[in-house]
């Protein structure tokens, strides 16, 4: 269980025109998320996610406000792991593949055979990929190899901050039958911008605009009867695959 | 106006049973195999696939960057892999590529690159104000370096540059990856506009916006193509129960409730879906070849028979 109380940030601008002022990226949260359920965090560009996801791991310190891991203030070795947005950074280029399972094995005290089961259940398997060096790997798969490391270190939490914007449809949906089989053990919390994915994973799903939470409640009843004005614009213009752009 | 000299009905870019693959000192590996294809003037195309299929090597073939064991590429009916064609043909063509941040000098503005693309150092002012409205941007933008800026507008200002200079074969790939909606629907329109000079390649693995703006698509699965068709004909009617399963399991709103579940089968045969395939049979051991019913094409041996025992 994860408790955010009063949470505040705000970067300083640096040059142009405003300088000198705050930009506020989050604006007084509070929000519980409780164990055995998937969150989904909905919000355009710009709205503070990626701020929310590292004040929640514990990446960026939060201006006022604190965060609450299982009612204790101190973030325990395993309670939570962050799958950032932008894989290219995130992993190691000049190792391969098998450098990475290795090494999260021998910080963890794990046996590797266990990582590499974890990456074969979703489709990728050992002997194609043992030996590729991480920089040659596409934007897709180096997406699943930093989920399959969060994922096999099996903490308490995973948030996830835009994880399948490189995937492809068929891989997605592995994933997300292995994010639905494995809630009631792991408290997922997932930020994207696209409609279809969050209603289609979540149980209670979050809308944020701005820097605050605007909407939330059970999945079902926001998509069925949004209430503010900001809900009811983007549940009408859900992607579709049959509405043609001319 | 450049006057053609080829009839417009030829088309203008043509790959026919073109294979290619990564080149080494000590070994070949082969990527994409057999491949067809066919671009028309003023027309959209659109590639999808799983990752790891061979979606950007097809791209770096098409460029004429990497090694080709067979198969030729025509373009206005001549083959690129003469020297004196291809040359030609590297003045036609704009490749969007999936990383943005090689494409860019990071420590010069963004207005100062697009100056640098007419050597003269003038641009069509309105065209680029139109662009920049319809791809949600803020004309501030041109006066910042590409490393202040975020990877979804580093990657709609090149998309932006791509249009003002009109070529007239564009390929973009992955290029909606990371943005929000009202980016990519002005996306799409900007692309819708642009077909009156330049005809588009799209390479995405999403796979609704494709399906919004294209006039044909291609179905990739492990270095083969296994289905095109028209947009509508591959919607109402897949000729593949690969594409049927993929157009079923794609997450929507609408079937939150259904959880799609793929079958697992130990034998391995040639079909490319014959590990997860439902409809598996003897017969899809065989070489399989690739059929034509009037303009679709497609890759399953079993084709007018799955779709009567279906669920």
């Amino acid at each position: 269980m994860i408790r955010l109380e009063g949470i505040t940030k705000f970067y300083m601008d640096k040059g142009g025109i405003g300088k000198g002022n705050r930009v506020y990226a989050l604006k007084d949260l509070n929000q519980e998320f409780s164990d055995g359920k998937i969150y989904a965090v909905f919000g355009n560009s710009g709205c503070g996610k990626t701020t929310l996801a590292n004040v929640i791991s514990g990446y960026s310190t939060p201006d006022s406000g604190h965060v609450y891991y299982d009612g204790s203030l101190v973030k325990r070795e395993n309670s939570v792991r962050i799958v950032f947005q932008d894989p290219y950074t995130s992993l190691n280029g000049s190792k391969d593949v098998a450098w990475h399972m290795e090494t999260t094995a021998r910080i963890n005290g794990m046996n590797p055979e266990k990582i590499w089961n974890t990456y074969e259940n979703l489709g990728f398997f050992r002997s194609d990929y043992e030996n590729r060096m991480v920089w040659t790997l596409s934007g897709g798969e180096l997406q699943i190899l930093s989920f399959t490391i969060a994922f096999a270190q099996k903490p308490r939490c995973i948030v996830l901050d835009e994880p399948f914007s490189y995937l492809d449809t068929m891989t997605i949906n592995r994933v997300m039958n292995l994010m639905r089989n494995t809630k009631d053990k792991i408290l997922y919390i997932y930020m994207d911008n696209d409609m279809n994915r969050c209603g289609y994973i979540s149980d209670d799903i979050l809308i944020m605009d701005g820097g605050s939470i605007i909407e939330q409640g059970q999945t079902d009843t926001v998509i069925m009867h949004p209430e503010k004005e900001f809900t009811k614009g983007i549940i009408r213009n859900i992607p579709d695959i049959r509405k043609r752009i001319e | 106006m450049q006057k053609n000299y080829i009839d417009d009905n030829a088309p203008l870019l043509e790959v026919r049973n073109l294979s290619c693959g990564y080149l080494n000192r000590n070994n070949y590996r082969e990527v994409a195999n057999g491949i067809n294809l066919r671009l028309y003037r003023g027309e959209i195309n659109g590639i999808i696939g799983e990752i790891g299929s061979g979606k950007t090597t097809l791209v770096r073939a098409i460029e004429g960057k990497i090694f080709r064991s067979s198969g030729d590429i025509f373009f206005r009916g001549e083959s690129i892999f003469i020297k004196k064609n291809y040359f030609k043909f590297r003045k036609k063509r704009v490749v969007v590529k999936q990383d943005s941040m090689n494409a860019l000098r990071p420590r010069y503005s963004v207005e100062f690159q697009i100056r640098k693309l007419f050597k003269g150092g003038k641009y069509n002012e309105n065209e680029l104000k139109r662009a920049f409205d319809l791809l949600n941007l803020d004309l501030e933008i041109l006066n910042k370096l590409p490393v202040q800026l975020s990877d979804g507008t580093r990657h709609r200002v090149l998309i932006a540059m791509a249009s003002l200079v009109k070529p007239e074969i564009l390929i973009v790939d992955e290029p909606t990856a990371g943005l929000d909606i009202m980016a990519i629907r002005g996306m799409l329109k900007l692309f819708r506009e642009l077909t009156q000079t330049t005809s588009i390649i799209m390479i995405s693995s999403d796979i609704i916006p494709i399906f919004q703006v294209c006039d044909r698509v291609y179905v990739m699965r492990e270095g083969q193509i296994i289905e095109d068709g028209k947009w509508s004909e591959l919607l109402d009617k897949p000729h593949h129960p690969y594409v049927k399963d993929l157009l079923e399991s794609m997450p929507s709103v609408r079937n939150r409730k259904k959880e799609f579940v793929e079958n697992y089968n130990e034998i391995r045969t040639e079909c490319v879906y014959s590990d997860k395939c439902r409809y598996i049979d003897e017969r899809c051991r065989e070489r399989i070849p690739y059929r034509f019913d009037g303009e679709h094409g497609y890759r399953c041996i079993k084709y007018p028979e799955w779709t009567d025992d279906s669920a």
